[in-house]
């Protein structure tokens, strides 16, 4: 099989050169592109490095900035987004090392021939060599500008892009990679893609890399230690002491040989063969390896089946320094020894002395060197090359180093050449190249006349073009050139881009004098005929097959390279950088712990006269007999039993329609105020039928209520009254705890529905009527508790230290513990923490699904990962790896039967309960206004039914304690929570009224759990009011808990910084007073940070400057200007169509987050995603922002 | 059974239709000849951006409706047993039971606009995540006379409508109630309200002086939620224009009389308010 790879393109710019030609100047004249950095690159630098200085953990103090010399590019901070289908700002956000690779390839793919509509399609590869080094990136660099531009750059970024967006733009199907094997990056992917040429993965490959150094710094930090002092490199030379940094860009388009000569490319030269290799284990990760190094060209030149006697020029990777070159040049003497021992023959040099390193850049800067070198049938003068570094005995070997340009004679053979390049850690490879000698002569083509087409992407690049042709024709680059082949080259390679010429041409200087006619006078029409009506049909942007035009047997020739139309694609640093930096600030430790406390509150404060009451009562307690006696002048006491209207049905608590018709009553008599006086008994339920009545009557009652007014859409002052239901302090006596549940409740009525005022009021017996009358019309919200004589209120205050004064050591060995929820999230950590505190103990995990049998654990391990239960298997084999004894019981805490079954069960096996955890719970519903009784009454049961049933079963045998697991929404509900904060509320109460008795009952209230539970499987897990808490956290406040006297903690700590803290406030619960100044000063703070932002924002959208287009009469308002300038500051372009749409200018979901921000932002206005997706143009963004105002306006 | 819905003003978006116009040549033809101007255009290009404007919006949104009930209604005779629409929609909905016929319907619907298009100084404004009573408290507590529910078009969605300046108090503060979001639309009138009494005045003597048949098919009102008299044809039409859409009503009903599939044609506006109406 013929395995020979033709070069059929390339391209290559370094500074000064930016086509074979001016690169071969460079080379044939020994001229060394080393300089000091450019100073407008400096200027733009300056800022970021002060930045960086300043803003080190190990500040830099040195006032000076030093800049390494070397080969730089006079600019990388520009280009034409225009040919590469970007808009402005997407450009900007570009690495320019990305930037440079895609103008690479695209001109060497020119060359070869191809334009885009040819490329479209084809089965092409794309090979990048390229590697992200230390220091600055320009993500990095863009991120500090403004970390926003992050997301928004990402595919402007990453390495894997630098290949795919070319083959993205181009539609090209073959591979698409990038090769990272540092220096040797470019040639490794050469071989790579001549690999995948031969396998078959594609048809044609383009094979690139580009390098710039971001800010070439010197210090002493962060040098790698192949600097060169002076930038300045001699490699071969006595004075050589490392490598110059070098800027620029390369790519070669490659092709099967005997496709290329098919195809009638034109061919530059011809891979021969190629290797890579490893150098293995050597000294260290960064030395080189000569035997490796010679291994590699002897494998090299056995692919390319080559003697090595018939080279004459060896392109070395000659870093120049100390150590490196007399390796590379024991390698390549080795090499040759094993197959001759003339001297002398073969020319070194390498293109690193005259443009510096380019590091993964640099294979394929090498390779094109050396394509020059045969091209031009000259051996070049080695640059910087003055005397021979005495450690290389040139004499004693087959290499020499030439210092002056000669001709490179070979009459035996085609000349032959080697490229290497060596990559730090050790991969190296070597490529053969040879001359090619055409093998048939050019076949003259027909008479004529021809079409020459020219296009571009931007009206001033098709300008620059046409002069540039003009220019190529003068300098004789067509000389001797058939114009059959010129155009037929213009055709296939460059007839694609918007902007369009074709002229019908007899010769090269017919072609001249037209181009120069329209340059100066504008395009004149195309001639009448066939080649005429080609031209039109061409012109207006038809597709046109061009293979109809030829004759099958053109080929393709040199022409002029595009004219690439740049601009500024940079980000800024802003020089005020200093001013928006707020350097120093720490933030302020907050406690995890707090808890509720009843602290004394002032007289209610008085009413509005005019009140009407209706007051709901239960004729079994006092509460008639009290609200009787407050004197209310206008109160109507509505006890069960009565009808709710005269000859209407009997008020039955548990009844929709009874709630429904007093929705109707109250409307219809005009009723301000409501009682809800039902919870007043006197005693708690003494067993659980008695407390299903109490929640029956009491609980859903409330509930039904509620829904009723909510459905009817009334407004009024609801009290709900209650007879000593809340424990006011540790212990306190005769507590009807189960009517605690009506507190959370209440607190949740108002968030849902603002239109009914709540206000709990839970009196002793000792109340004054008085007291009740005021509380009742009193328009303050809140808890109220009246205890001898006096009001108290609920304040939130922290609990900086736990006291842990209770017993330390609370697991006793061989105890028996139960969790209710045990195989939940949240369960399974407890039990964990118990078993690694006092691994002999056996844990009783209790859960509605329980677990799988034993039997099955071990399939159910087995199975692919994913399944739940396999995870809470896991747990429970750790348990028991800890030395646990587990015991799974599944049975609903909810469910008096099984519950009662299931501790009946463990209490027969293990005796004494010792502990028991109760986190058993569902999760609450939705609004009251849309919740059915079943629901909220399952939330219920399993918090409150099943904590009054534990607490019966082990009536007879205390445990040594009790946890409840409450919550927040006990204290602070989020709307759609009744039922959950009901619950809670109920926990909480149950083990305040408990303290200090013969068991440690005690209520954590908990936050969500920041890595699981609940809160993580609904997704809402989150920082809120209070931070999200870290599973060690809570199981640290849990021990301290337990190891503490306390009845009572709520874990979690307020999220100060966070934007919803000021909802903290919105909660008709008192803040303690350290609490509330921190609130306060951090509203303000956010205030301040907000305001700041959306100021920056207006500011930075004033100062865009864009032109609107698109209207005939040239008319914009001035929203759609303001609205055209959110649009250019996220994408840049200078002017903007009013119906452009969205998507089309480089829009996508991502970043229409920001955008619609930026235009809400600026126009002070609701306007989100949605809208903007909706909106899509410049004219209707701005007719609906119009409409917001002027909605705004009007409300003002 | 099954039920098809059509939409009102609303679901207009430049190219509806696009393909329908060359499939009804004649239909087409007579509604450029009734209206004055190119349907076609106005729905396909609309050059002179008049979409949005209620004035031929109605008048499109009808047209486009009436031609693909047609292709669905041919593709499945007697496949439906009901029809209903939401306020325009409405008027399809009596074409398609065989009420009114196209042209007359036609006539009527761009009487209608014109009518409608007539009171300005108003708006509307889409209110969501609160019970229509929250929404009735909410503007009561306000005072502000002028603005009124205008739809009640799911169990948590509902449009106000009003007097402009008044209409933007109201939102604001039903935009401030948990769970809340309110919308402003893209309407220049405060359709079906007490607001509208002077263009109902008018539009109902256009209807006193049409005739309605008794019709094939039911079709049920969106004035009363309930199976649409056709006896009382022009007192419903005309009163259409100032009370409220009662969308969740009609659909109740047709539950109620055995529907259990819905299409819809022209868009899925309706199709989404279905899945937030509950079973009753």
């Amino acid at each position: 099989m013929d395995t020979d790879i033709a070069v059929v393109g390339l391209s290559v710019e370094v500074p000064g050169a930016d086509d074979l030609d001016t690169f071969w100047q460079i080379i044939s004249s020994g001229a060394s592109l080393t300089r000091p950095f450019p100073t407008n690159r400096r200027e733009k630098l300056a800022e970021y490095i002060r930045y960086l200085r300043a803003t080190s953990i190990e500040p830099v103090t040195d006032p000076d900035v030093e800049y390494h010399n070397g080969c730089f590019l006079d600019e990388v901070d520009t280009f034409d987004h225009t040919v590469f289908g970007m808009n402005p700002r997407q450009a900007t956000l570009t690495d320019p090392h990305h930037r440079m690779v895609m103008r690479a390839m695209f001109l060497a793919f020119e060359d070869a021939g191809y334009g885009f509509d040819r490329l479209r399609g084809s089965r092409t590869g794309v090979f990048v060599g390229f590697a992200v080094n230390p220091g600055s990136t320009y993500l990095d660099y863009i991120c500090r500008v403004d970390p926003n531009n992050g997301q928004q750059a990402i595919t402007g970024n990453i390495p894997a892009m630098l290949a795919n967006r070319l083959s993205h733009l181009l539609d090209l199907r073959g591979p698409s990679l990038v090769v990272d094997t540092a220096c040797s990056a470019t040639l490794v992917a050469v071989h790579q893609a001549k690999n995948a040429l031969l396998a078959g993965d594609c048809e044609m490959a383009v094979v690139g890399g580009a390098r710039i150094v971001f800010s070439p710094v010197k210090h002493p930090h962060s040098n790698i230690g192949i600097e060169s002092s002076d930038g300045v490199t001699r490699t071969f030379d006595e004075a050589a002491d490392g490598t110059g940094f070098g800027e620029g860009s390369g790519a070669v388009v490659l092709k099967r040989m005997s496709q290329a000569v098919a195809d009638g490319d034109r061919i530059y030269a011809v891979i021969k063969g190629s290797a890579v290799n490893h150098d293995g284990n050597t000294e260290g990760i960064t030395n080189p390896d000569s035997d490796s190094q010679a291994d590699l060209l002897d494998a090299a030149w056995r692919n390319a089946g080559v003697h090595p006697r018939t080279l004459g020029y060896l392109e070395a990777h000659g870093t120049a320094t100390r150590v490196g070159d007399p390796i590379e040049h024991e390698g390549m003497k080795r090499a040759f020894a094993r197959y001759t021992t003339d001297r002398g023959f073969c020319a070194v040099g390498t293109v690193k002395a005259n443009v510096g390193h380019l590091f993964e850049g640099s294979g394929v800067i090498g390779l094109i060197k050396a394509i020059a070198v045969l091209r031009n049938r000259m051996i070049p003068p080695q640059a910087n090359f003055k005397n021979p570094n005495p450690k290389l005995d040139f004499a004693a070997g087959p290499l020499y180093v030439s210092t002056g340009l000669r001709p490179w004679e070979s009459p035996d053979g085609p000349r032959r050449c080697g490229v290497s390049a060596f990559g730090l850690g050790g991969t190296n490879a070597h490529v053969v190249l040879e001359e090619y000698v055409a093998q048939a002569p050019a076949t003259p083509a027909g008479p004529g006349p021809f079409l020459f087409t020219l296009s571009a992407a931007t009206l001033k690049s098709l300008v620059r073009l046409g002069e540039r042709y003009v220019r190529f024709i003068d300098a004789a680059g067509l000389d001797g050139v058939d114009i059959a082949d010129v155009c037929h080259t213009s055709q296939v390679s460059r007839s694609g881009h918007r902007h369009r010429a074709a002229f019908v041409v007899h010769d090269v200087a017919d072609l001249r004098r037209q181009l120069v006619a329209s340059l100066a006078d504008g395009a004149s029409p195309p001639p009448d005929g066939p080649l005429g009506d080609e031209a039109r049909r061409y012109l207006a942007g038809e597709p046109v097959d061009w293979r109809r035009l030829s004759d099958g047997r053109r080929r393709i020739v040199r022409l002029p390279g595009y004219a690439f139309d740049t601009t500024p694609a940079w980000v800024q640093f802003p020089d005020t950088w200093r001013a928006q930096l707020s350097l120093g600030t720490v933030d302020e430790e907050h406690p995890v712990t707090h808890d509720v406390v009843f602290a004394p509150a002032a007289d209610p404060t008085p009413a509005t006269p005019g009140a009407r009451v209706l007051a709901l009562v239960d004729p079994d307690t006092d509460a008639g007999r009290l609200l009787a006696a407050t004197g209310l002048d206008d109160l109507r006491v509505l006890r069960l039993g009565e009808p709710v209207r005269p000859g209407g049905a009997p008020f039955d608590a548990r009844s929709a329609d009874s709630f429904a018709e007093i929705a109707r009553l109250v409307e219809d008599d005009g009723v301000t105020h409501l009682v809800h006086a039902l919870g007043f008994d006197a005693t708690p339920a003494a067993d659980l039928a008695g407390l299903d009545l109490r929640t029956g009557k009491n609980l859903h009652s409330l509930f039904q209520l509620t829904k009723a007014l909510m459905a009817a859409g009334v407004k009024l002052e609801l009290t709900v009254l209650t007879r000593r239901a809340v424990c006011a302090r540790d212990a306190e006596p005769d507590v009807v705890v189960e009517n605690g549940a009506l507190v959370g409740f209440g607190k949740v009525i108002g968030r849902e529905y603002p239109y009914l005022g709540v206000t709990h009021l839970d009196v002793d017996p000792d109340v004054s009527p008085d007291a009740v009358r005021a509380e009742i019309l009193s328009p303050e919200r809140g808890v109220f508790l009246w205890r001898d004589g006096r009001r108290l209120h609920e304040v939130f205050v922290e609990v900086p230290q736990v006291d842990t004064d209770g017993p330390q050591s609370y697991l006793r060995p061989g105890g028996t513990y139960l969790i209710t929820g045990g195989t939940g999230a949240l369960g399974l950590a407890v039990a964990h923490a118990f078993a690694t505190r006092q691994p002999d103990v056996t844990l009783v995990l209790l859960s509605r699904s329980g677990l799988p049998p034993r039997a099955q654990w071990p399939d159910l391990l087995a199975a692919p990962a994913g399944d739940a239960r396999a995870g809470r298997v896991r747990a429970v084999r750790e348990l028991e790896e800890l030395g646990a004894r587990v015991r799974v019981v599944a049975a609903d805490a909810g469910d008096p039967d099984a519950l009662a079954a299931a501790v009946a069960d463990v209490r027969g096996e293990y005796g004494r309960v010792d502990g028991i955890v109760h986190a058993a719970g569902l999760p609450g519903g939705s609004t009251v206004m849309f919740r059915e009784l079943a629901d909220f009454d399952a939330v219920v049961r399993a918090k409150l039914h099943a904590a009054f049933l534990l607490d019966q079963l082990t009536r007879d045998d205390r445990p040594d304690f009790v946890v409840h697991f409450s919550s927040v929404a006990s204290v602070f509900p989020a709307p759609g929570q009744a039922d959950y904060a009901a619950a809670n509320y109920y926990l909480d109460n149950v083990a305040r009224s408990r303290a200090g008795g013969p068991t440690h009952v005690i209520a954590l209230d908990w936050v969500a759990w920041k890595e699981i539970g609940m809160a993580v499987d609904h997704g809402t897990s989150g920082d809120t009011m209070f931070r999200a808490l870290p599973t060690r956290v809570a199981l640290d406040v849990l021990d301290a808990g337990l190891r503490s006297g306390r009845s009572r903690l709520f874990a979690g700590e307020l999220h100060y910084r966070g934007e919803l803290i000021h909802l903290l406030r919105s909660y008709d619960v008192r803040l303690s007073a350290e609490i509330d100044a921190k609130v306060d000063q951090e509203m303000q703070a956010l205030e301040q940070r907000l305001r700041q932002a959306a100021d920056k924002i207006r500011a930075t959208v004033d100062a865009v400057d864009v032109e609107l287009e698109g209207r005939p009469d040239g008319g914009y308002t001035d929203v759609e200007r303001s609205v055209a300038q959110c649009l250019a500051l996220a994408f840049g372009y200078p002017t903007l169509d009013v119906e452009a749409d969205f998507f089309d200018l480089g829009g996508d979901s991502i970043m229409a987050a920001s955008v619609a921000n930026t235009i809400a932002v600026r126009h002070d206005v609701q306007y989100d995603v949605a809208d903007l997706l909706a909106d899509r143009t410049v004219a209707e963004i701005a007719y609906h922002v119009e409409d917001l105002v002027a909605f705004a306006d009007a409300a003002a | 059974m099954h039920c098809l819905l059509f939409p009102g003003q609303g679901v207009q978006r430049r190219g509806m239709g696009a393909d329908l116009f060359g499939l009804f040549p004649e239909a087409t033809a007579m509604a450029d000849e009734i209206l004055g101007w190119s349907i076609e255009e106005l729905c396909t290009r609309d050059p002179h951006r008049r979409l949005r404007d209620t004035r031929y919006a109605q008048p499109a949104v009808f047209f486009v409706n009436a031609l693909l009930a047609q292709q669905v209604i041919a593709e499945r005779p007697g496949h439906y047993r009901y029809f209903a629409g939401h306020s325009l929609g409405e008027y399809n909905a009596l074409v398609a039971a065989g009420v009114l016929g196209l042209d007359a319907a036609l006539r009527l619907v761009d009487r209608r606009a014109e009518l409608m298009s007539q009171v300005t100084g108003g708006g509307m404004s889409a209110v969501q995540g609160l019970p229509v009573s929250f929404v009735r408290r909410a503007l009561t507590e306000t005072g502000l006379p002028r603005v009124f529910v205008a739809n009640l078009n799911a169990d948590t969605q509902s449009t106000i409508a009003g007097d402009r300046a008044e209409l933007a108090v109201a939102a604001k503060a039903i935009g401030a109630l948990p769970g809340a979001r309110v919308v402003p639309l893209n309407v220049s009138g405060p359709f079906h309200t007490p607001l509208m009494a002077a263009a109902e005045q008018r539009f109902r003597a256009v209807l006193d002086g049409c005739d309605f048949a008794a019709g094939h098919t039911p079709v049920v009102s969106g004035v009363t939620g309930d199976v649409f008299d056709t006896g009382r044809a022009a007192e419903l039409l005309a009163r259409q224009l100032s009370t409220p859409v009662e969308w969740v009503r009609a659909v109740t009903t047709l539950r109620a009389a055995g529907v259990t599939g819905f299409d819809e044609v022209n868009g899925k506006t309706l199709s989404a308010f279905l899945t937030r109406i509950a079973e009753r």
